[in-house]
């Protein structure tokens, strides 16, 4: 216990320098207007503010690209309650009683219990990362390979189960990733591969080029095509403190929501938005009055505010304690980590402690500013959506290119991000997620370096993935799982939280 | 038959299938080795394998049902985000940043509807000035700003 306090103590001289509150302030900011911006996601955002991070300190570039991945959770809330269009994804349910309790009036009150709901998820989070995380290095640090390759072909099935839509269509794109990811050098021999002849691709697909041409690039084609979201006036908020009954209301919510929360931002291919659906729904089923959800209940504001914030604090903790990324948007940490020289693993807790307890206590520090952030000032982000698209499209069009391009001062890599960009517009008519294509891109590698390893000290025995305890279990647990969704009625509600 | 042969489900099989056929093709002389001393080429011939095998089931499963037929899409945002883009990247060398953003922008602004001149004039000034400013001043990044005469 005294460990985790010297610990903590650290953390926060880290993230209280003058440079890193600075940084940290600066991602919640970014992350709140892009929260509130419909049309540009954490993702984009994070892929585009990449290329600056290069030029600032590993910690310091860590702060700021969480920064801009919670404080788009508050964000996001914002214009699901004022104007019935959720900011992210993960705000979608958000709007069912959030603008509800809106057009009561009731605006000042929702906003502050979504804000208060996120600053308590945040700070329950923080705590787990700093009491679980060590420990869970330390169990980390007896897998071998082969219990490597077996968690994360748990975290592959995991990611198939909990994706949107059709199962055989998330798996296809996840080994599609895979695939994406062995294109370049073979770090074994040496031979490049699938290059098809091009220097651009022999260190690889770039990270940075794909995601912004899949998600940056593809969601501008496809945004245009429908109705322009934003260049609105929502009428001012009056009012923002909740009454002493809200708040006795909402706390149970909340902490429900938290607890839901955390479970799937820990589970692989989880992540806020799926976090946020499944508190909503349990928070109707808890109630002994559902009949006033959808009409401005406060709980259904509470629960997923706290649910979506605790899920995007909580996907840390793998991508932390076992260098194993749970979706896209750490999938993106993990690069940025690389792109610093660190290898992500359970090695980080370790040897570069200053790096995760400051990362740490910059997400209290966060959640805190994000709060004054949001609470006090909400009339200037709300005039954010008065920004015609019209400004905002041809801005993160140029903002991917030129972010692109210092990267590697590569006028290539231009060229590949757009043809991303194309076969991204594809995907999204197909209706094929590019999220866990993302995850495989990531992961592809480090399977195969895995796999290898595995297959050379078992002198090519598959069974040595049966015989290791700890893979076992990894494996009879992605069994389990892929079983579960194929069995009717386990399908028939899985189908059933996706629609609601 | 023909509703089904266009339906989302089905032309996604024939993408994955086609990626994994594009894949075999591209890794078709790396050695494949054994599993105790692998080649280069036996990793992507299983991915490859994996996902042609996925596309086949998708799409011979999708046939089995009517499915939804992708939504008609428009050429003009597609074909001006993708022309801006490339644009910037052929063009930022012998340009120089300042053109390059600007014909961009003006390429990306055509993928919208509104093209009024003033606001599309006011757009380029906004963007080349925040952009030489955080690239060129603050981040002190290598790149020409006028044409290289």
């Amino acid at each position: 216990m005294l460990d985790i306090l010297s610990n903590i103590v650290m953390g926060f001289g880290v993230a209280l320098t003058w440079q890193n509150i600075a940084l940290c302030f600066l991602g919640c900011v970014i992350g709140t207007a892009i929260g509130v911006l419909p049309g540009i996601g954490p993702l984009t955002t994070m892929a585009m503010i990449l290329p600056v991070t290069f030029w600032l300190s590993p910690v310091g570039a860590l702060i700021m690209l969480s920064g801009v991945f919670y404080g788009a959770q508050y964000g996001g809330s914002t214009t699901a309650i004022l104007v019935k269009i959720p900011g992210e994804t993960s705000s979608v349910v958000t709007v069912l009683d959030g603008y509800a309790m809106a057009q009561r009036g009731r605006a000042g009150p929702a906003l502050a219990i979504a804000a208060l709901g996120s600053l308590f998820a945040g700070s329950v989070v923080t705590l787990l990362i700093a009491v679980g995380g060590p420990p869970l290095a330390s169990i980390a640090l007896l897998f071998q390979s082969a219990d490597y390759v077996s968690v994360m072909l748990l975290g592959l099935v995991s990611a198939v189960v909990l994706a949107h839509g059709s199962v055989l269509k998330a798996v296809g794109m996840i080994v599609l990733g895979v695939l994406f990811g062995v294109v370049g050098t073979d770090v074994m021999t040496g031979e490049y591969r699938l290059t098809m002849g091009l220097d651009v691709l022999f260190d690889g697909i770039g990270f940075v080029p794909l995601s912004m041409g899949l998600f940056g690039l593809a969601e501008i084609m496809v945004n245009l095509e429908s109705a322009h979201v934003t260049g609105m006036s929502p009428k001012p908020v009056s009012g923002i403190w909740p009454t002493l009954a809200d708040l006795k209301q909402s706390f149970p919510a909340m902490v429900r929501g938290t607890v839901i929360g955390t479970a799937f931002g820990i589970l692989p291919g989880g992540g806020p938005t799926i976090a946020a659906f499944s508190a909503y729904s349990l928070e109707k089923k808890v109630s002994s009055t559902p009949q006033r959800f959808g009409k401005g209940a406060i709980e259904g504001v509470a629960a997923p505010e706290s649910a979506n914030n605790a899920a995007a604090q909580a996907c840390f903790i793998p991508m932390l304690s076992l260098g194993i990324p749970p979706n896209a948007l750490m999938a993106l940490m993990i690069g940025a980590m690389m792109v610093h020289g660190i290898t992500p693993g359970p090695e980080i807790i370790t040897k570069q402690p200053e790096l995760f307890w400051g990362l740490i206590a910059s997400m209290w520090l966060g959640n805190l500013m994000l709060v004054i952030l949001n609470l006090p000032l909400i009339g200037i982000w709300v005039r954010l959506l008065r920004v015609p698209y019209g400004y905002l499209f041809p801005t993160i069009v140029i903002l991917c290119c030129i972010g692109t391009y210092t990267i590697s001062s590569s006028a290539a890599d231009v060229v590949v991000m757009t043809v991303f960009g194309v076969i991204g517009y594809g995907f999204r008519k197909l209706d094929c997620e590019p999220a866990p294509l993302l995850l495989g891109l990531v992961l592809g590698p480090m399977l195969e370096e895995n796999f290898r390893r595995t297959m050379v000290l078992s002198d090519g025995d598959w069974s040595i993935f049966l015989r290791r305890p700890i893979s076992l279990g990894f494996l009879l647990l992605a069994a389990a799982l892929l079983l579960a969704v194929t069995l009717p009625n386990i399908r028939r509600s899985r189908e059933e939280a996706f629609r609601e | 038959m023909g509703r089904m042969l266009a339906s989302k489900d089905f032309l996604a099989g024939l993408m994955y299938v086609a990626f994994g056929l594009t894949g075999l093709w591209l890794g078709r002389s790396l050695e494949v080795g054994t599993a105790a001393t692998m080649g280069a080429g036996y990793f992507p011939r299983l991915v490859c394998g994996a996902l042609i095998a996925v596309g086949a089931a998708l799409a011979l499963i999708s046939l089995m049902r009517t499915g939804e037929v992708p939504e008609r899409g428009r050429w003009r945002p597609f074909i001006f985000v993708t022309l801006s883009c490339l644009a910037f990247a052929l063009l930022l060398r012998p340009l120089g940043l300042v053109l390059a953003l600007a014909i961009s922008t003006v390429l990306a602004r055509f993928a919208g509807r509104d093209i009024r001149p003033v606001p599309l004039l006011l757009l380029c000034l906004i963007l080349i000035v925040a952009n030489v400013g955080i690239f060129v001043l603050a981040l002190k990044i290598q790149i020409p700003l006028w044409p290289a005469l």
